[in-house]
């Protein structure tokens, strides 16, 4: 259970087994390699071995790796495939896979590229068309313009096509043209007009186009060209028309054709996964060091596989050792726990794996991070729901990993949501009574099978501050239980000891004048009075002079910390009543409209929105809140992070896993 | 006069009308988280799921607001037509169960807001970070619970 305890292990092998050994090790999948290139540095090894490299190889492999997932984006886009809710990995068999990659391993080549060159062809296909919507936009403003537009000009006139610029005097400009001799044979016309430009089209003597070019100039015109095109702008638009739908007819076909490859979408991602495979098992050999004929690994490996490796080592006449990892050595961690507690891991991943030397409380806190869900979330109604989503989920998709951990922890959060709104009588609020007194004219009631926090809120109250006690009490054990493990018992008693002491005092205390019972309050008072001078004297340890007595009082201080620690859990009654109170508006709102059809309709209506809107924003509240429970108070008291995930050698596939794979 | 008007029935909707103010602190609030949220999805539109929640969280201020007017307004009878008669002293409690939820509500939402806006810059460059983003932001929420549940405990324990 916990973390997961490693051995590290050192291989020397002979080179040209080497391959088929690798391959055998990413079967086994559970020996992480660690880098070795550090060792080069050193002289004796730097003259023994070099590293071992396939730079080209794994280059090739990959190309072919990043093509066959273009292929992929591109089935997926034009095949308008229905994307499944979560994404699971296919169950293949080796050998059937084997098989395929050397029956149909080149038929799916061909088929990844020729779906590769269909969207190079809608690529090209789709430049065309921007091409031609751009000229149809500039051409647009050109309609009016009844000339060719290839036309400079006759043999005695030029002809000129252009822009000015918006507010422009054009009136002033066809005055100054026409009202002098030297360019009074020009005609000036302006063919349209937007919010930016006036187009003019001019027509002048080719004997005053000097002259003409002078006066356009002050009025700021810059001329407009029309390329190769041929004919009037009103011809070109058509043109332009046409090729357009020749283009999207082409754009269909060619989509149609990108949709129907979608066909051996399982083919192209079997292939990619084989090839990922391959590409990986490239990859490793830098972490390995080489001589000419042997090679040498080093890495981590779960103790309880030491026994299989050992024998698989045997097989190839390995030469190895292994050991149990250094003190403070960096070690990957590797959390295991029974099933049960299993889906919480995703909460402790969530935060950070625990260091190797540190302590996972996965299966402490479990429970504790279900209840809290549960007293946040609390209605039975939205619990059942919420648990039965998640067990339809999990008998219809193969899911895996953390996927799998969060809609089983959600699983178990509905049980405990369901069972803390019966308790605390939530039925989609008060739907039962609200509907029976609107629709059927008389009151009928869910009793709450323990109370409601509504009528007593104090009662959930004090149980929320009790249930935070503990779970920081627990947060403090294991803190306690690591230090004794390391023999430090010294700081066990100065440490967590006396806070023990203190906070059972200060409560026995509080309940000996709550329930007038004298005995167990001067009980607490002394055990508070006796604590609280173990924490001064705690505080004072290990300093010198004036340092005792601040540090003596610097520590008492830390009373406020933990004032505020167990007030946090304050928040279980507070969302608690939230949900609860949340979903009686929507049920008040949805009963203003009376009885009747109309009246029922609406309530309908209402309930349907405002409970979804209930439902996903407390379901968020509660997973955040309870996670922080961990993570802030919880986890403050004891955890140890900086753990580095366990990364064994293995097949890392995306779209097939393998069976009998473990 | 207007004063004459200041009832004990009138208080008791002012305290409604101050709770209900804490929507402007979750509207501030999901406000600045939603600029931030269009600047991610523009670079990834695929991210709008992530972001969407994210926006959400400083929304929660305005929802414990409408539920301590709504709380209010049901006991004093505002909503069943027929208010009870209150004295001064009992409308001033419920504008006392008005003010923390209002008052917290409105700074509580803006400073979520502000937080959900760096979670989600973080959700850009990490999206395997995002729920620590989200517990961040959510430290924010702790002070808005603890002024709902106070209003919560006076308006109980206000006799009608």
């Amino acid at each position: 259970m916990a973390i997961v305890k490693m051995q590290r292990v050192c291989v020397i092998g002979l080179d040209n087994e080497k391959e088929e050994f690798m391959s055998r090790l990413m079967d086994f999948g559970v020996v992480e390699l660690t880098d070795q290139s550090a060792k080069l540095s050193d002289k004796i090894w730097a003259e023994n071995v070099t590293a071992d490299e396939s730079r080209d190889e794994t280059a090739r492999l990959e190309e072919k790796i990043s093509r066959a997932n273009l292929a992929l984006e591109v089935i997926e886009k034009y095949g308008n495939l229905k994307q499944p809710l979560f994404a699971t990995r296919r169950k293949v068999s080796m050998r059937g896979m084997r098989c395929l990659m050397a029956d149909s391993g080149d038929t799916i080549r061909e088929q990844v590229e020729d779906i590769l060159n269909l969207n190079h062809r809608i690529n090209a296909i789709c430049e065309r068309r921007n091409k031609l919507e751009q000229d149809e936009t500039s051409l647009k403003a050109w309609e009016a313009y009844d000339l060719p537009l290839e036309l400079a000009g006759t043999k005695k006139t030029l002809a000129q096509t252009g822009v000015l610029p918006m507010g422009t005097d054009t009136d002033a400009l066809a005055g100054a043209l026409a009202g002098q001799a030297e360019t009074d044979g020009t005609v000036f016309k302006i063919v349209h007009i937007d919010k930016d430009m006036y187009y003019a089209a001019i027509l002048m003597l080719t004997e005053q186009a000097a002259d003409v070019q002078t006066i356009l100039k002050q009025y700021g015109f810059s001329q407009v060209t029309f390329g190769t095109m041929k004919g009037t702008a009103s011809e070109n638009l058509i043109r332009i028309q046409g090729e357009k739908d020749v283009l999207r007819e082409e754009y269909e076909k060619a989509a149609k054709e990108a949709a129907a490859k979608s066909a051996c979408k399982a083919d192209i991602e079997a292939y990619a996964d084989m090839l990922t495979i391959a590409a990986d098992k490239e990859k490793i050999k830098t972490k390995l060091l080489k001589t000419k004929r042997t090679f040498f690994l080093e890495g981590w490996i779960p103790q309880r596989c030491v026994k299989k490796a050992a024998e698989l080592l045997d097989d190839y006449e390995c030469y190895y050792a292994f050991r149990e990892p250094e003190t403070e050595e960096e070690v990957p961690v590797l959390l295991e726990n029974r099933s049960f507690f299993r889906p919480t891991e995703a909460i402790t991943e969530m935060y950070s794996l625990p260091s190797y030397w540190g302590f996972d409380p996965t299966s402490i806190y479990a429970l504790f991070y279900i209840v809290f869900f549960g007293m946040m979330f609390s209605d039975a109604g939205y619990g059942l729901l919420m648990a039965i989503g998640c067990f339809i989920i999990l008998k219809k998709f193969d899911l895996e990993g953390t996927t799998w951990k969060m809609v089983k922890l959600f699983f178990y959060c509905g049980i405990s949501t369901f069972v803390w709104g019966a308790l605390f009588g939530g039925w989609f609020g008060d739907v039962v009574t609200v509907f029976s007194t609107t629709f059927l004219g008389k009151a009928a009631e869910l009793k709450p099978l323990w109370f409601n926090p509504l009528d007593d809120p104090m009662k959930l109250l004090i149980l929320s501050l009790i249930l935070g006690v503990v779970h920081l009490f627990i947060g403090m054990g294991i803190q306690a239980y690591m230090e004794i493990r390391e023999g430090k018992w010294m700081d066990a008693i100065c440490g967590e000891g006396v806070w023990y002491l203190t906070i059972l005092g200060l409560g026995a205390l509080l309940c000996g004048s709550a329930l007038e019972m004298p005995a167990l309050g001067l009980a607490g008072k002394g055990m508070s009075i006796v604590g609280a001078a173990g924490v001064l004297l705690a505080g004072a340890r290990g300093k010198k002079g004036i340092g005792m007595l601040t540090g003596a009082f610097a520590n008492l201080y830390n009373i406020t910390s933990w004032l505020s620690d167990i007030l946090s859990y304050a928040r279980l009654l507070a969302l608690g009543l939230a949900t609860g109170v949340i979903a009686q508006v929507v049920n008040t709102m949805g009963s203003l409209f009376g009885g009747g059809v109309a009246g029922l309709v609406l309530f309908i209506l209402i309930f349907a929105v405002g409970h979804t809107i209930n439902f996903a924003i407390n379901m968020l509240g509660a997973f955040i809140h309870a996670a922080r429970l961990q993570y802030v108070e919880f986890f403050g008291k004891f955890y140890v992070d900086g753990g580095e995930p366990f990364d064994p050698f293995r097949k890392k596939t995306k779209y097939i896993r393998f069976e009998n794979e473990e | 006069m207007f004063f004459e008007y200041i009832d004990g029935n009138a208080l008791a909707i002012l305290g409604a009308v101050i709770a209900a103010l804490a929507g402007i602190g979750s509207a501030m609030g999901v406000g600045i988280a939603g600029q931030a949220a269009s600047g991610v999805v523009a670079e990834d539109p695929k991210k709008f799921g992530k972001t969407i929640i994210l926006q959400a969280l400083p929304g929660t201020q305005g929802i414990y607001g409408l539920i301590i007017a709504f709380l209010i307004m049901v006991k004093i009878g505002l909503l069943s037509g027929s208010m009870i008669e209150l004295s001064a002293s009992q409308g001033f409690y419920f504008l006392c169960a008005g003010i923390p939820i209002g008052a917290v509500g409105i700074w509580s939402g803006i400073a979520q807001g502000k937080a959900a806006a760096a979670a989600l810059q973080l959700t850009a460059k990490r999206p395997d970070q995002m729920v620590k983003g989200i517990i961040y932001t959510a430290m924010v929420e702790t002070y808005a619970i603890f002024a709902l549940l106070v209003s919560v405990l006076i308006w109980l324990r206000i006799p009608v």
